[in-house]
């Protein structure tokens, strides 16, 4: 694995919000690796530290109350955590671009479709002419799919599908290196989202973009992304491929809590095994393993020790229970 | 031999008027769900599950038809007749957090139908009425006098639920109540309302536009599109054996986990829903459709028995 | 396991919430003081200075005297004590604002709950006419109805009632109409909850939080109404010390005894600007998007 290869690298990430007197540990020693081309997976619950992880990487937490208290998020070399804002602007938008979940609320009401993306486009390209502009943007939304005529409506003209293709073509439209869609299909029917997954898909492979795609679902993840991290109370408690999570039979009990809960399409199941208990207090995180209170197969060490990585090739499990199986 | 269904819903139809024309957001729909059994009504956006959902429990007027609850039809009774079948009849809502008034607390709550419908004389009776109901939904007692906004989505469901069986109905429309849940909070409730309906004999409509979550919970699935039921056949039958192009097509849309290339997404169907205002006779599902034929626009198809019940509204499967 | 004393003080929990982040708004914090410190005063003004000995009764010898030890504030034209007039003032000032914005809220909120509640024709109806009384001025449609009625303080809570019943009208039908679709109000439908219960269990509840920024803005809109109608002489007549009465007076002594407008202008100052700082911040403290 050369230098060149790995795009993204983030390293013992940890980042709290802070309000009057409490504070919840939103991100608690993240480490995570992507490399070129490659689509990586970022799964779990509400509250698990995923969205948070995302806007890290640009940047975009909310300055008064978050605090990034320790990391490295390296971009093709650079700490991303430690460069300027000038430095920042240059590569949001241009080197990474980020689509968030709703696409009501990701577009400008009063602004035509044309112009956002043209917007988009000036900023990271400021000697180009009118007509070299609406050249790319008719380019641009010819690849999601959308006739060249629309470009002059407005958002709310537009269907959700489609005002989620516009916000992929913003986000594409200057050619980044890598993509985060942070739920990017939540909010769309089934079928659409089938349209727009394949769409993405399409793209990546033409454009040759990095992708960490952040959902709930782990069929999504398994139809779309090469490797797969699983995310719990801020933390990544299981890494592979694709094959590695949905072929292999050993999982942090989270995981195998995730696909019991379920209903599968192909089998008959009587009742579903859901997981115990609920999320936990970020401000208040169990002590040793943070999944240890809802853990079926919860021993004594994992109530005081934080497991460390069972690594069998590229799968690695934060788990006691396969620590003793040696490394 | 079949005993009366619970609920029959006959020629139902809803439209709303809208300046741009009549929106058609339940149109001529028939079903009926057997006492105990759970029907699951699936769709996408706009094909008028949840308007239906209202109007079968009359939250909202009919414009046409009838629905029939043993046996009479609850939009011939008066305000008074009502009253009393609305106990029969309850509702348990998708948003966690729109769904209970922010003002009352947990036990303030679960006892509303019961104190609007006078059913105890007295509060301490009503009090031990709604801790039987949190113990039945698994809340735990000391939660009576929390606020809504100081519980997770999971367990505010659960006061939904509480909620919808203060008055012990024998029906619950049940309107995408898993939607907005975490995925291991959603099995949890899937579950209680299972159960449930073991105990208590319960009927439920189950609205949802998750497929997987419907094959589990129901005994027999209707599938709309733009207002209309365009397939039904038991929960098992539908998913072996899909025969309506956009059945096929809903069911491939769905993300399953696996590798194999042949799961990934096959049929995708072009386009996107057409108008539900003013929509021409017709197949609704006719511009989006690969197998559409000339015989498929001009005139409504109605669903027919094509196999032992199993319904579709299609052209194509009418050999 | 939590505690059961946990579950009781978790009851008054929503209260105690907005207090605290009333707390943290020091200009809300600021505007309350003053509130309370015009409040005590106005409370305790027989007690602090007689009406009839100081605020009332003429001493011509001692006219328009600086203030000094024995005057706090001076003595105005008629040798009257400008802060025992003052606090009088006061008590009337508060009295007019709070009673009428009592009379205006119960107004508008029947008016406000039929329009949003109902919609259609009544809505309609109803709010034709709260367009049409609002495109009046609030001052000058107080002045019409005091000039109708006469002086006196009865007639002017009418008069200033009159003027702010369009304005709770429309807060109250908007937040009713934002309510009204909401699925626990459908949800007490379904169980066959009558009209009236709905409204006044279930969605007046949830609306004073609006209401009661509209309130204290009001109030303070209705203090300087008071005052400028009382100026102009169209509201509480001499000798009472109404604020606005007290600058009327101040006017022609203004080159040699300045100190007459300034204490009634102050004191009319501080107190709208109060009621306005304390709106503002209530309605962050109130605001559910700030919860957790």
């Amino acid at each position: 694995m050369s230098n060149n290869d790995l795009l993204l690298e983030i390293k013992d990430l940890e980042i709290t919000y802070r309000s009057d007197d409490t504070v919840v540990q939103a991100v608690n020693g993240l480490d995570l690796s992507l490399k070129r081309g490659e689509t990586l997976g970022l799964v779990g619950e509400t509250g698990a530290g995923k969205t948070t992880t995302a806007l890290s990487i640009l940047r975009l937490l909310p300055e008064r109350t978050a605090r990034i208290e320790k990391g490295e998020i390296l971009f093709d070399g650079t700490n991303l955590l430690t460069a300027t804002i000038g430095e920042m602007r240059a590569i949001r938008g241009e080197r990474i671009s980020m689509i968030f979940q709703d696409p009501m609320t990701s577009l400008n009401p009063v602004l035509t479709v044309g112009d956002q993306i043209a917007e988009a486009i000036l900023l990271h390209n400021e000697g180009l002419s009118k007509q070299q502009v609406q050249d790319r943007v008719i380019e641009i939304l010819g690849m999601v799919g959308i006739t060249p005529e629309r470009r002059n409506d407005y958002p709310h003209q537009f269907s959700g599908g489609m005002k989620q293709r516009v916000v992929i073509a913003i986000a594409l439209s200057c050619n980044p290196e890598l993509l985060i869609a942070d739920e990017p299909t939540t909010a769309l029917d089934v079928t659409i989202q089938a349209q727009v997954l394949s769409m993405m898909a399409e793209l990546k492979n033409k454009l040759g973009t990095s992708m960490i795609l952040i959902t709930h679902d782990l069929g999504i993840v398994s139809q779309t992304c090469d490797n797969v991290a699983v995310m719990y109370a801020g933390e990544i408690i299981e890494y592979g491929t694709v094959r590695d999570i949905v072929l292999k039979d050993k999982h942090h009990p989270y995981t195998d809590g995730l696909f019991g809960s379920i209903p599968d399409l192909k089998k008959d199941t009587d009742r579903l095994t859901p997981i115990e208990g609920l999320m936990p207090d970020p401000s208040n995180l169990p002590s040793g393993c943070k999944f240890h209170p809802r853990c079926p197969k919860c021993m004594e060490i994992c109530k005081t020790v934080q497991p460390g990585l069972y690594r069998e090739g590229n799968h690695t499990i934060a788990c006691h229970l396969y620590a003793k199986e040696g490394q | 031999m079949m005993s009366q269904p619970l609920i029959e819903i006959k020629n139902l139809k809803k439209y709303f008027s809208t300046p741009k024309g009549k929106l058609h957001a339940v149109d001529d729909v028939t079903l009926s769900i057997g006492r105990g059994k759970t029907l699951g009504v699936v769709g996408e956006s706009g094909c008028g599950k949840s308007t239906l959902g209202s109007t079968v429990i009359r939250l909202l007027e009919p414009t046409e038809g009838q629905v029939l609850f043993n046996g009479e039809n609850i939009y011939e009774k008066n305000k008074h007749e009502m009253k009393a079948i609305r106990r029969e009849m309850q509702m348990i809502f998708q948003d966690p957090y729109s769904s209970l008034n922010p003002r009352m607390t947990v036990g303030e709550l679960i006892a509303e139908p019961l104190i609007v419908n006078k059913v105890y004389p007295s509060a301490a009776q009503r009090d031990e009425k709604v801790r039987e109901l949190m113990d039945t939904v698994g809340l735990a007692q000391r939660l009576i006098n929390a606020y809504p906004h100081e519980l997770d989505g999971g367990r505010r469901q659960r006061i939904g639920v509480a909620r919808a069986l203060a008055l012990d109905p024998q029906f619950i429309v049940c309107d995408e109540p898993v939607s907005a849940l975490d995925v291991s909070i959603q099995a949890q409730i899937l579950n209680l309302l299972m159960d449930l309906q073991d105990e208590k004999g319960l009927t439920y409509m189950f609205i949802t536009h998750d497929l997987s979550v419907v094959k589990h919970i129901s005994d027999e699935i209707a599938v709309m599109y733009l207002g209309k039921c365009v397939e039904r056949a038991s929960a098992k039958e539908l998913f072996d054996n899909p025969l309506h192009p956009y059945t096929k097509a809903l069911l491939s849309a769905i993300p399953i986990i696996s590798v194999d290339e042949g799961d990934k997404f096959a049929n995708l169907i072009k386009g996107e829903v057409t108008s539900p205002i003013n929509p021409p006779a017709g197949c609704r599902f006719a511009s989006r459709c690969d197998f559409c034929t000339e015989g498929c626009r001009g005139q409504d198809i109605p669903l027919r028995e094509v196999t032992p019940g199993h319904f579709v509204a299609c052209k194509l499967c009418e050999k | 396991m939590e505690a059961v004393n946990k579950t009781q003080t978790k009851k008054n929990s929503q209260i105690a919430e907005i207090w605290r982040r009333l707390r943290k708004n020091k200009a809300a914090m600021i505007g309350l003081v003053i509130i309370s410190i015009f409040a005590f005063f106005a409370i305790f003004a027989e007690n602090i200075a007689s009406y009839e000995e100081f605020a009332v009764k003429q001493n011509i010898r001692e006219r328009l005297q600086p203030p000094s030890s024995e005057h706090i504030f001076g003595t105005d034209g008629y040798g009257r004590d400008v802060f025992a007039r003052l606090i009088h003032g006061g008590r009337i000032s508060l009295t007019i604002g709070i009673v009428s914005t009592a009379v205006s809220v119960f107004f508008g909120a029947i008016l406000g709950s039929m329009a949003g509640f109902y919609g259609g024709k009544i809505d309609n109806f109803i709010t034709r006419i709260t367009d049409a009384v609002m495109c009046i001025p609030a001052i000058l449609l107080a002045l019409c109805v005091a000039s109708a009625l006469g002086n006196g303080m009865i007639n002017l809570m009418i008069a200033i009632s009159i003027s702010q019943i369009p304005g709770f009208t429309r807060v109250i039908r908007s937040v009713i109409l934002t309510l009204r679709d909401q699925d626990y109000i459908r949800a007490a439908r379904s169980c066959g909850t009558s009209d009236a219960r709905i409204i006044y269990k279930h969605i007046l509840p949830n609306a004073i939080g609006p209401i009661i920024v509209q309130a204290t803005m009001a109030i303070s809109d209705m203090i300087l109404t008071a005052a400028g109608l009382s100026f102009i002489g169209m509201g509480i007549a001499p000798p009472q010390p109404e604020w606005g009465t007290m600058l009327s007076e101040a006017k022609e002594h203004i080159r040699y005894a300045p100190y007459l407008i300034a204490f009634p202008g102050i004191s009319i100052v501080l107190n709208a600007l109060s009621f306005n700082l304390l709106g503002d911040g209530l309605r962050d403290a109130l605001d559910p998007r700030l919860k957790d």
